[in-house]
């Protein structure tokens, strides 16, 4: 079973060689949970600023698939104490035991969806 | 207890209803908001196998339950002049579960045991002789033998055309019947809904409170199995906006998590989760379907939701 500290480096990982992200560190948040701050390449989504860097928080797919809507909300909080400010958006990176990262947008309430 | 002939001329009504210009619609709010105490929308409810459904022919009342309260329903009626295609459907209109819950609940509406009040008002009309229309049935076998010429005489029509207005008073016509006298409570109808599913007390609870939740934010609301969820919301009128979001109720795994999110960006949408802020919330439970259960439904919902969409990298 991967610890908290391999799976976010193996997200850190992924986001440097395979996405070409930049300045990408791992920050502690609460109750032991790691995330992964960076800056992409490019703007994630149109309405975004230049140079914005994204958190994203790592999770297993196959050490522990069960995820909650009060989980989900402990990361915005960590974020928000770290930020001073709660995103409005954060990224969750699923990681597979098979190499796979998968990255899926989180956002904060009930918003529009993005224009493809 | 649905008859054919009341439905044909609800779609000719409805029709009509579309032509109207938009200065008659203005005028029609007009008299809407001067009314200053508004009867409730009776809710014709149906038992089929002990499943509970609500059914309206009534076409003021779904322009009533659209415009001025946001309730959709469904329409699934034929239109008799186009029974080869079922883009466009016709009245009855059903209401899903949560949506009877939240008129009946807001006071906009009363649920009405659909079949026993048109029994009753079939009966009185009949014993008044009242007959309303020309539906002639031979009810005698025909005598080969007899040649009499009066034999259409002694046919009787055995149709009998109650209106599908529902009136709150008794009335020229039903002096003794009445809807309110019909009405069945928020508690009996929740009481064999739960019977006939496989929710429990808590599950029907928390489900609503989700679509009250989402109904308080403005939302129109549509079933959204269609889209793989419980619910689609729609910023406005579906008739005038695409839908955007794909409503899941349970959202506990992982897995569920990519399917949906991969699912829902395909269509130009998003997946909303919605939870409880306080999970205690979800431990006072009940185990029958009492006044104290029908009082909790009406607390405001404390929830907070997210919407995952694909981040379109990786």
């Amino acid at each position: 079973m991967a610890s908290v500290e391999s799976l976010a480096n193996q997200v850190q990982t992924n986001l440097i060689h395979y996405n070409f992200w930049t300045k990408v560190k791992i920050h502690d948040i609460n109750n032991g949970l790691k995330a992964v701050i960076g800056l992409p390449p490019s703007k994630l989504d149109s309405n975004d600023e230049e140079d914005q860097p994204e958190w994203v928080i790592p999770r297993s797919l196959v050490s522990n698939s069960s995820i909650s809507v009060k989980e989900i909300n402990e990361w915005f909080t960590g974020i928000a104490i770290l930020e001073e400010k709660r995103p409005k958006r954060i990224t969750i990176g699923i990681v597979n035991d098979d190499g796979t990262v998968v990255y899926y947008f989180i956002h904060d309430g009930i918003v529009k969806p993005r224009q493809n | 207890m649905i008859e054919a002939t009341g439905g044909s001329i609800d779609i000719e009504e409805s029709f009509k209803a579309v032509e109207i210009d938009s200065t008659s619609i203005q005028s029609n709010q007009q008299v809407i908001l001067d009314t200053t105490e508004i009867p409730k929308i009776l809710l014709p409810l149906i038992s089929r196998n002990g499943q509970p459904e609500v059914l309206i022919f009534n076409v003021e009342d779904i322009k009533r339950l659209r415009d001025k309260y946001g309730i959709l329903g469904i329409l699934i009626g034929t239109l008799a002049q186009y029974p080869q295609q079922n883009f466009f459907l016709s009245v009855p209109l059903k209401l899903f579960i949560w949506e009877v819950i939240w008129l009946v609940e807001s006071g906009y509406a009363q649920l009405i045991d659909q079949v026993n009040y048109r029994l009753d008002k079939a009966k009185e009309l009949q014993s008044k002789g009242k007959l309303q229309n020309n539906n002639v049935i031979v009810m005698t076998k025909k005598d080969p033998n007899s040649k009499s010429a009066s034999q259409l005489e002694s046919r009787e029509a055995n149709f009998i055309v109650t209106p599908n207005t529902d009136s709150h008073k008794y009335s020229k016509d039903y002096r003794t019947i009445c809807a309110d006298d019909y009405e069945v409570s928020l508690k009996d109808y929740l009481k064999s809904y739960i019977e006939s599913t496989s929710l429990s007390q808590n599950q029907v609870r928390s489900y609503y409170q989700n679509f009250k939740y989402l109904k308080k934010q403005g939302f129109f609301i549509n079933p959204g199995l269609k889209f793989g969820g419980d619910l689609v919301l729609y910023p406005g009128d579906p008739l005038r906006f695409h839908s955007y979001s794909i409503v899941k109720f349970n959202m506990v795994d992982l897995q569920d998590f990519v399917v949906g999110g991969r699912l829902a960006t395909s269509v130009k949408k998003n997946i909303v989760i919605i939870g409880d802020v306080d999970e205690s919330e979800e431990d006072g439970s009940t185990e029958e379907v009492n006044d104290e259960f029908i009082q909790s439904l009406a607390k405001e919902p404390k929830k907070m939701s997210f919407s995952i969409e694909w981040s379109g990298f990786g």
